[in-house]
């Protein structure tokens, strides 16, 4: 837990909470309420945010050593799915750089055991779904990556930005005069 | 479909490929090397011994026997039979959620995240090849571990059927893009054409006259399978007139 950047800051105002009256019980129940579920909305966000092995910036990769998205998800311009780096790429820079970061000490402690790092994928479509992505074409169209997972270049740990529904892939495709046959995605 | 053709030719986009199979009854032998291939591109689950007694296997494509004569006199001619991919498809009609409908490229598509089950296409299907996913798909090991991550597996619940090879009509299609290039003849091949080792089967797009399958439809030798029904299927059977 310690040492990782938090996804998000988190702001719980408890101004607004002490502004509210408590002289009735009526009154008292919306603060423990407001409490309540401002306490929740903190466990559920540090929890999406410690979900990933390590907490890896985004935006320190990107902003400032200028990094591109493909130097790591390699796949994305392509191939079917963009896929994410091999540890062996992430030591070919960390054996040297920042060693010393809790974060890359976490990395190397992998590199020693000879493991890769587990991360979870934040992105992708419920096998009930039947939907089969093929990143390739929409690189090939010029979409940005931006478009469909938010601005990660500002962004510690990536966290879903953005939903993906059939909605919003029609709407783009039809945005775009791409094809809006079931059988695009649907095989 | 002729609308969204015309459409696409005054846009002057690429032009639509109408998929068509051949299949040269003279030359198939039984051997079945298709329906493997098919089973194993496609993620066909097996049925088991139980399952399978009650008629419950699933084959998109199967070999059909015709014996001619009495034995040892006799003749055996074999036809694979696969979705027949129809214009007037009987089995689109009767679905009551669009599930199964036929795209712009002549392909009869099932969507199984939108199929509910209902079962009418299968009933009203006259060559039989729509299968229902009575249970989650099983494969006896080592089975399990040879899927295909380019086909979705279908859950319990949902019609399946031949597709063509939609997804590897699909990859042509992309490696074409990427290669800056038009989608040439033979660059689309379910897996059943390819795997044929008597070359029975030729497929490609029917509205170009110089692709081999318009060529063998051209040959007079072309038929399709219960023509009768009026049903148009994609399928041409070829066999030497008698
Ligand atoms: S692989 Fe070819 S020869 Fe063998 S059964 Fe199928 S169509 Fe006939």
């Amino acid at each position: 837990m310690k040492g990782r950047p938090a996804a998000r800051a988190v702001r719980l105002e408890p101004a607004s909470a002490a502004r509210l009256s408590c002289t009735s019980l009526w009154g008292e129940f919306l603060v423990s309420l407001a409490m309540l579920s401002a306490l929740l909305l903190l466990v559920v966000q540090t929890a999406s945010a410690s979900e990933q092995p390590i907490g890896f910036s985004h935006t320190a990769h990107i902003e400032k050593a200028s990094m591109q998205c493909t130097d790591c998800h390699e796949g994305a311009t392509s191939r079917d799915s963009a896929g994410l780096p091999s540890i062996r790429k992430c030591m070919l820079c960390h054996q040297f750089i920042a060693t010393d970061l809790p974060e890359v000490v976490r990395l190397s402690e992998y590199w020693e055991r000879k493991h890769e790092v587990p991360w979870e994928r934040i992105y992708g479509f419920a096998k009930t779904a039947a939907v089969q992505f093929r990143h390739a074409p929409h690189a090939r169209a010029e979409i940005a990556c931006s478009q469909c997972h938010g601005d990660v270049a500002s962004m510690t740990v990536a966290v879903k930005a953005v939903t993906h529904t059939m909605g919003s892939c029609i709407q783009c495709h039809r945005d775009n005069s791409a094809t809006d046959d079931c059988l695009a995605c649907h095989f | 479909m002729a609308e969204q053709t015309t459409q696409q030719a005054e846009q002057g986009a690429e032009r639509t490929p109408q998929w068509a199979m051949a299949i040269d009854l003279d030359r198939c032998t039984g051997c079945e090397a298709c329906v493997v291939a098919c089973a194993s591109e496609n993620n066909v689950p097996t049925a088991g011994e139980d399952q399978a007694a009650m008629g419950r296997t699933k084959h998109w494509i199967r070999i059909d026997r015709y014996y001619e004569g009495e034995f040892p006199d006799i003749k055996v001619k074999y036809r694979p039979v696969m979705c027949q991919q129809c214009d007037e498809a009987p089995c689109e009609p009767v679905c009551p959620v669009n599930a199964t409908y036929q795209n712009a490229e002549g392909l009869n598509v099932q969507i199984y995240n939108r199929c509910i089950g209902t079962r009418y296409c299968a009933n009203n299907c006259p060559y039989t090849v729509r299968f229902f996913n009575w249970f989650a798909p099983e494969w006896a090991a080592p089975l399990n571990l040879q899927l295909n991550p380019d086909v979705s597996i279908r859950p319990a619940g949902v019609m399946e059927k031949c597709t063509f090879c939609a997804h590897k009509i699909k990859r042509a299609k992309l490696d074409a893009d990427a290669e800056g290039r038009e989608l040439a003849d033979g660059d689309a091949q379910p897996a059943c054409v390819q795997s044929c080792p008597a070359e029975a089967m030729v497929f490609g797009d029917m509205s170009d006259a110089d692709s081999k399958v318009a060529k063998q439809l051209g040959s007079g030798r072309s038929g399709q399978l219960l023509e009768s029904l009026g049903t148009k299927p994609r399928v041409f059977y070829l066999e030497k007139a008698d």
